[in-house]
């Protein structure tokens, strides 16, 4: 099938930039070590913050680092760069979907990804700093199931935010913007429980914090099993709502291409 | 049997208007004038299974646009288009199937795959099955010489290698039209020969009908027997090379030398060009006097040392052709 074959030839051609792989998995390293000064400052000489203990905020911004590499939506770039240089009206002429395809090489992108970086920055994480354990095992198929689910949504919003740039074509790349959004909104950094009440609630009705601070927080055992099952339902809608607008951006961004020749 | 059928095609794209300067841009984030660019103009033309056709023009022509429309790219605004009897746009995946398409100006293979693994992947997409695949890419392996560069990745190709891989792509699926547009830009004499080679194998072999169009008048003249002339989105000329030409260049040029030099000549069967010294380029309608009458009646009044007739070509043709619009 062509979609599994694309899959398949995405992973070779990560495997070709091997030197990426090895510098990807140093800069994550040292991104981590800094997080964890960090939060070992702020909790400096209390045991636990809001009813979070030191070695679980170091979990959770340790599993965050390697949760964002296997975040990996690829789309975002693809889609601009087939855009800008003219392909994206040869490419539709095939008798494949093009949205399909994307999603294939991104699916490829993170399986790679999660063997050859995430993994090794776990292990690095179990010898050299005090990575906890999930407090119950039987929480790891849901902490499965919402990265899953959190990754369709990130990939959902990156085309979403493509196709958008496509259609309007003026505004510019916004994937950096939504980067950022994305950043500071999901509780990759710092978990939504730190900001006060009013906005914790205000961003909960977003889609971000169903990206990192679900499965995280299921991790650390700061997310029941009740309460996880709840948010994983309202990622659900989410990804049901995110991917009707990309079907009706598509068809749009298709539209565009149709009338005006890409 | 007709395979391509245009009656009245017409392509207007709509372009936002910009406003210039600082203040303008933050204007045109939110409103911009759109005008409309005509840039096919109600074109007809049909086009019979097996032929070569040269699509030309000037730059601008709407060369590009009519070619984008062909294939299924883009709907035109107004008129229909046939392609084996289906319009590209109301069926355009079964259309696609039977149409190879190159643009010299883009890529269609990906860029960090080795090209045997685009090829592959083309296999896959267009789920063609292991036989006919590996009897297809063999022929085109021998044809296009692929075997030195199968396994080296496409973005570290020639411009050359490239283009070979580019027709390769598109003919893996046995397209019965093949749209090319450009595909000899940019490449040297060997490069573009081994195209044009390949072009004529395929048509002979599989009657593959091709619609090309280039700047290169050798591309024309050594591929197509019928050659469709588009200017400023109007079809201005339509059928067999050697007609078009023998009508267009109907003018041919005499370089005299004379003994002393003069200021005019009085003789009315030709249109002085140029004089320069004892130099004199003139033309004249070979289609109403031959050679000789004009250099008998020439030499009534003038004393020739020496002369030379140029034969009309293509190129003048298509000169006349792109001016008379
Ligand atoms: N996407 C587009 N949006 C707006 N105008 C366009 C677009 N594409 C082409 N045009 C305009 O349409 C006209 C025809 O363009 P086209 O590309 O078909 O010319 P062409 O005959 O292929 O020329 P060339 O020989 O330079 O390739 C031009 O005036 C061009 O500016
Ligand atoms: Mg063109």
């Amino acid at each position: 099938m062509a979609y599994l074959y694309k899959l398949k030839l995405q992973v070779q051609v990560y495997l070709t930039y091997r030197f990426e792989v090895f510098a990807n998995i140093a800069t994550h390293f040292i991104l981590i070590l800094a997080n964890v000064f960090l939060w070992n400052c702020v909790y400096s000489d209390q045991k636990d913050i809001l009813g979070v203990g030191r070695g679980q905020m170091i979990t959770y911004s340790v599993l965050s680092s390697c949760l964002a590499v296997m975040y990996h939506c690829g789309i975002q770039s693809s889609l601009n760069k087939d855009v800008r240089e003219g392909n994206i009206a040869l490419l539709l002429m095939k008798p494949i979907h093009l949205l399909g395809a994307y999603f294939a090489e991104d699916v490829g992108a993170v399986a790679v990804r999660a063997v050859s970086v995430s993994v090794p920055i776990f292990l690095l994480g179990l010898l050299f700093l005090p990575l906890q354990p999930p407090v119950l095992f039987r929480v790891l198929p849901l902490v499965m199931i919402s990265y899953v689910f959190g990754f369709m949504i990130l990939w959902l919003l990156s085309a979403l935010v493509s196709m958008f740039t496509f259609v309007t074509m003026e505004l510019g790349n916004m994937g950096v913007v939504k980067d950022m959004i994305v950043a500071i909104l999901s509780g990759s950094m710092i978990p939504l429980w730190f900001f006060p009440d009013r906005v914790e609630k205000m961003l909960m009705m977003t889609p971000f914090p169903y990206t990192y601070q679900l499965p995280l927080g299921l991790y650390i055992g700061k997310i029941d099993i009740g309460e996880g099952l709840r948010q994983i339902g309202i990622q659900a809608f989410w990804m049901l709502l995110l991917g009707v607008c990309v079907a009706l951006a598509w068809k749009k961004a298709k539209n565009k291409v149709l009338i005006q020749g890409g | 049997m007709e395979q391509i059928v245009l009656d009245n095609v017409v392509k207007e794209y709509i372009v936002a208007k910009k406003k210039k300067g600082m203040l303008g841009a933050l204007a045109n984030l939110f409103h911009s004038e759109k005008i409309r660019v005509e840039a096919v103009k109600g074109i007809s033309c049909r086009i019979e299974k097996g032929e070569i056709v040269g699509y030309i023009g000037p730059n601008g022509a709407g060369k590009s646009t009519t070619i984008k429309m062909m294939s299924g790219i883009m709907h035109p605004t107004s008129g229909n288009i046939l392609i084996n009897g289906m319009s590209p746009q109301k069926r355009r995946k079964e259309v696609v199937k039977h149409l190879g398409v190159v643009f010299g100006q883009r890529t269609q293979l990906y860029w960090d795959l080795r090209l045997g693994e685009t090829f592959e992947l083309l296999k896959r997409i267009y789920r063609l099955p292991d036989g006919q695949y590996n009897g297809t890419l063999e022929e085109l392996r021998a044809v296009l010489g692929l075997d030195e560069f199968m396994d080296i990745p496409v973005r570290q190709l020639s411009l050359g290698q490239r283009m070979r891989g580019e027709l390769a792509a598109a003919m893996l699926h046995e397209p019965e039209i093949l749209f090319l547009d450009e595909p000899t830009i940019g490449l040297d004499i060997d490069a573009k020969q081994a195209i044009r080679d390949f072009i004529l194998e395929m048509n002979r072999r599989k009657k593959t009908t091709v619609i090309l169009t280039s700047h290169d008048l050798e591309d024309v003249m050594k591929l197509c027997t019928r050659l469709i002339v588009i200017n400023k989105g109007i079809i201005v000329e339509d059928g067999p090379i050697s007609e078009i030409v023998s009508r267009m260049a109907t003018y041919r040029m005499l370089v005299l030398e004379v003994a002393e030099p003069v200021q005019s000549i009085a003789c009315d069967k030709v249109e002085i060009m140029k004089i320069e010294g004892r130099k004199v380029w003139c033309k004249f309608d070979h289609h109403a006097y031959t050679a000789a009458e004009i250099i008998h009646a020439l030499g009534q009044e003038l004393k020739i040392v020496d002369l030379s007739v140029r034969e009309p070509d293509v190129e003048d043709a298509i000169t006349n052709i792109y001016h008379s619009a």
